[in-house]
């Protein structure tokens, strides 16, 4: 694991490579929200995608049989390959009978995936990668960093010298020279060719079409201009009719690189000379798992890896696989066994960003907590994960408690045993919101009596109750009559860990309590927007009756839907927020919910009260994973990110979640408040808010 | 012009394509300036899908003609003219099609340049309706497709965006609109 640590490391010092991954990254999503813009019904679209991805792998031997006679029948060889050395072996063996001198091949995951380039050299055979970023990769020996780029990582001048030492002339360090160099050298490749690979972005059932999605024209010519075509797919490329496809058409380029439909969309027609390699390779394993079935629906635009905080900030090198990011977690854990997975299954931070933006909307963090669960606890898992009962535990003394913690030793054991890193500052402990809520003596009932119920969350209870007291206060002050939700830990923790059978339990636990109340007509009201998203999302998980879909609410949401309801009519209550300006950063959960944008009206409509938003993914801190010994640094990479644009925008840092205010709050050493505390301010003092 | 075309006109210029709608008269004599202006001499013909009159102007015009659709004999070409089955106005696509390793494929493939002639009618609203049509030519026995969305383009190299990186690196539409 200190192996993946050091990766990070070297990734994130790699001053070259992170300009160019936040310049990719930062084009990449400008360009796919404009995309998506002249996309009508784009919601719909993924609806329709994913019901025929569904529909295709369930019936996959059907689709894949009409689809073989139809390339047979056209003349075409189909060769299966159960794995991917088998498939190596094969084209091996059929490049060798060809008498190929020289192979030109186009990029496809699927290759790099069986390794094949590295397994026709090795067989002696010459091949020549043609698309420009791989060409450059080849050259240098290494392998893609980016799935839009491969090599992104390169300076102008380091691709310069590579193609001196290939061409033996001393070419000037100018993108567009060193490309039509590139041109002029591929070009001569493609005509001494004798073989051509490419991979298979669609295969349709009803017509024997193989579809190829391109920008450079090089697969095109890989395809065409070589007699022997070799074309490697995986048996997930199904679509079963011209129709489905069209509908993949519409997404794959605007989620991958926001145009409207790539420069060559091929529609090629199976012919003499085409062998076709269908792969397997753990995929029907895959198909025959409930729970990573949907790993299959994936159609590689790279959407997801492109929104991922973490992939973002590291790029693909560190993942050291061919699939990288939480999908390629799902991947590699079917293709290459479990254990391959679980260096980078923890690189997710469960922000649910990935799932936002994935044309197919496969659940990645879902996939990422089974293959954690998959990976067994270890004692960090452990701890993490029953998190609430150690805290409980800690609040019973906590002038005790916190000094045990910090307590050098105690650090480095924790360190050493439960992979805690020694640098993160401590989450401090309180005395418990709950009981002191309880024990409040009970105020004249409100004129109108409306009952609320609080929905206190582990962390704000042991380690932030000011912020409950704020809710509380703000919603007492409405006319609400507040009482305790009395639940339980929403699970989250455990779930986060991959314990998904605790998650269980403490879901069935609040559940039961919760609907109770729910059936009588409280409103449940929360300060923590991860803990609203398990009761609200994650339970559909763990639950058959599914998740608590109503009557649950983030504090802010809640007062926004009052207002939105004209219910709420505080303006005279609220000080003018005069010289007030809050810099707000929503957490990602409340991205995922939709919450965020309400309650940025919501705030936006407090008189005098400026507000802006900072558009930073996530802060890295994700509850356990910037206390982690290997993302710690990583963790910490991000927050400073953010708490930069934070200091930029200039004025008073706040957030819903409680890792995003110890995240920000450790980075600029100052204390960030919950919107509700401002509210509470505004509103007026009182419960030492 | 119809609202239409003025949209493929549009979303071609945006994927980095060049498109104009002309009469039938200024056809001819707009390519013949094209290529010109960049001293073209071999010219690559899709002959069986060009008007007549554009491939007569060409062969007038007195370049030197390519219509042998063995790959090998085209590697000179600085041009590539041929018809198209339809465009599409929403994405700015020019649909190709034909056989496998028929001359449409090289034309719009190997020279630097490819000079693309429709008619106004050819121009569709949406993908739907360019698969329609796709399915029909199927039907009648035509086997493989491009879709054709702006030249050739690559951002590779310290993600400089550039055009013509295998494929051609200018792309010109010419629409003839109804005598």
């Amino acid at each position: 694991m200190s192996g993946l640590a050091d990766e990070i490391r070297r990734a994130l010092q790699d001053e070259n490579l992170q300009e160019a991954l936040q310049a990719l990254t930062q084009a990449i999503g400008f360009l796919r929200a404009q995309g998506l813009k002249s996309l009508p019904d784009y919601q719909g679209l993924r609806e329709r995608a994913r019901a025929i991805k569904e529909e295709a792998i369930s019936n996959l031997d059907e689709y894949l049989e009409q689809f073989v006679a139809h390339v047979q029948a056209r003349g075409g060889r189909v060769i299966f390959a159960k794995d991917g050395r088998a498939a190596c072996n094969e084209i091996i063996q059929l490049a060798k009978e060809q008498g190929a001198r020289l192979i030109v091949k186009s990029k496809s995951m699927t290759s790099e995936e069986i390794g094949l380039r590295e397994a026709l050299e090795a067989a002696g055979l010459s091949v020549v990668e043609t698309d420009l970023g791989e060409r450059i990769v080849q050259l240098a020996g290494e392998r893609p960093s980016h799935l839009i780029g491969p090599a992104v990582h390169k300076t102008v001048d380091e691709v310069r010298r590579l193609f001196s030492r290939w061409l033996g002339e001393e070419p000037p360090e100018d993108p567009a020279f060193l490309t039509s160099l590139a041109r002029r050298a591929l070009r001569e490749s493609f005509f001494r060719a004798d073989l051509g690979i490419t991979g298979v972005n669609f295969a349709v059932a009803e017509t024997g079409t193989l579809v190829l999605v391109e920008n450079e024209g090089n697969i095109r010519l890989s395809a065409r201009l070589p007699k022997v075509h070799v074309a490697l797919m995986g048996i997930e490329k199904l679509v079963p009719t011209l129709d489905d496809l069209i509908v993949f058409l519409k997404l794959l380029p605007r989620t991958a690189t926001g145009q409207l439909l790539t420069s060559y969309i091929s529609l090629l027609s199976p012919k003499e000379g085409l062998q076709l390699v269908i792969l397997d390779g753990g995929r029907r394993s895959l198909r025959d798992d409930p729970d990573l079935i949907e790993a299959l629906y994936c159609i590689r635009c790279g959407a997801c890896l492109d929104s991922c905080p973490s992939y973002q900030a590291v790029g693909g090198h560190v993942y050291g696989k061919t699939y990288m990011g939480g999908i390629g977690c799902a991947w590699t854990a079917s293709l290459d066994g479990l254990k391959e997975a679980a260096g980078f299954n923890e690189l997710c931070t469960g922000c649910g960003r990935c799932t936002e933006v994935c044309p197919v909307k496969i659940d990645i963090p879902w996939l990422n907590v089974v293959i954690r669960s998959r990976l067994g606890p270890n004692l960090g898992r452990r701890l993490f994960g029953s998190f609430d009962r150690w805290a409980r535990l800690g609040s019973l003394a906590p002038p005790l408690s916190n000094s045990i913690l910090r307590a050098k030793p105690v650090r480095i054991l924790m360190e050493r045993y439960a992979g805690l890193d020694r640098r993160r500052a401590l989450l401090h402990f309180r005395r418990r919101f709950s009981s002191k809520f309880a024990r409040q003596v009970p105020k004249a009932k409100p004129k109108i009596s409306q009952k609320i119920a609080l929905f206190a969350d582990c962390l704000s209870e042991h380690f932030e109750p000011e912020v409950l007291w704020a809710a509380a206060k703000v919603l007492e002050g409405l006319g609400f009559e507040v009482e305790l939700a009395r639940n339980g830990c929403c699970g989250r923790a455990a779930l986060s860990q991959g314990l998904i059978e605790q998650a269980r339990a403490k879901a069935e636990h609040n559940v039961k309590i919760l609907s109770r109340l729910i059936e009588e007509g409280v409103n449940i009201v929360g300060v923590e927007p991860s803990c609203i998203a398990a009761l609200r999302g994650d339970y559909r998980r763990l639950l058959k009756e599914g998740p608590l879909e109503e009557g649950v609410f983030e504090v802010m949401e809640y007062l926004a839907y009052l207002k939105s309801e004209g219910r709420l009519n505080w303006n005279r209550a609220l000080k003018p927020a005069e010289g007030l300006k809050v810099v707000y950063h929503g957490h990602c959960q409340q991205k995922a919910m939709g919450t965020y944008p309400e309650i940025v009206k919501l705030l936006r409509g407090i008189p005098a009260l400026e507000v802006e938003v900072v558009e930073v993914s996530c802060c890295g801190m994700a509850g356990s994973f910037g206390y982690k010994r290997e993302f710690y640094e990583l963790s910490r990479y991000l927050g400073r990110r953010l708490a930069q644009k934070i200091e930029g925008a200039g004025g008073e840092p706040a957030a819903s979640g409680f890792s995003c205010r110890s995240q920000i709050g450790d980075e600029l050493g100052v204390r960030v408040r919950h919107p509700i505390q401002i509210l509470a301010e505004l509103l007026g003092g009182g419960h030492g808010v | 012009m119809n609202e239409q075309i003025e949209r493929f006109l549009a979303e071609l210029a945006r994927a980095g394509g060049v498109g104009r709608a002309l009469g039938h008269g200024e056809a001819a004599e707009h390519l013949l300036k094209l290529l010109g202006e960049r001293d073209v001499r071999k010219v690559a013909v899709d002959h069986s899908s060009v008007p007549v009159e554009i491939y007569r102007a060409v062969k007038e015009g007195g370049f030197e003609i390519l219509i042998d659709d063995d790959p090998h004999s085209l590697k000179g070409a600085e041009a590539g003219i041929s018809g198209a089955l339809a465009a599409v106005a929403d994405s700015g696509t020019v649909a190709l099609g034909g056989s496998p390793e028929g001359l449409w494929q090289w034309v719009s493939l190997l020279p630097p340049l490819h000079v693309v002639f429709l008619e106004a009618e050819q121009v569709l609203p949406s993908l739907d309706e360019a698969f329609e049509l796709i399915k029909e030519a199927r039907a009648q026995g035509l086997e493989e497709f491009v879709l054709v969305t702006g030249p050739s383009r690559t951002a590779d190299i310290a993600q400089t965006p550039l055009l013509g990186m295998h494929g051609p690196r200018e792309l010109f539409a010419l629409i003839l609109l109804p005598r």
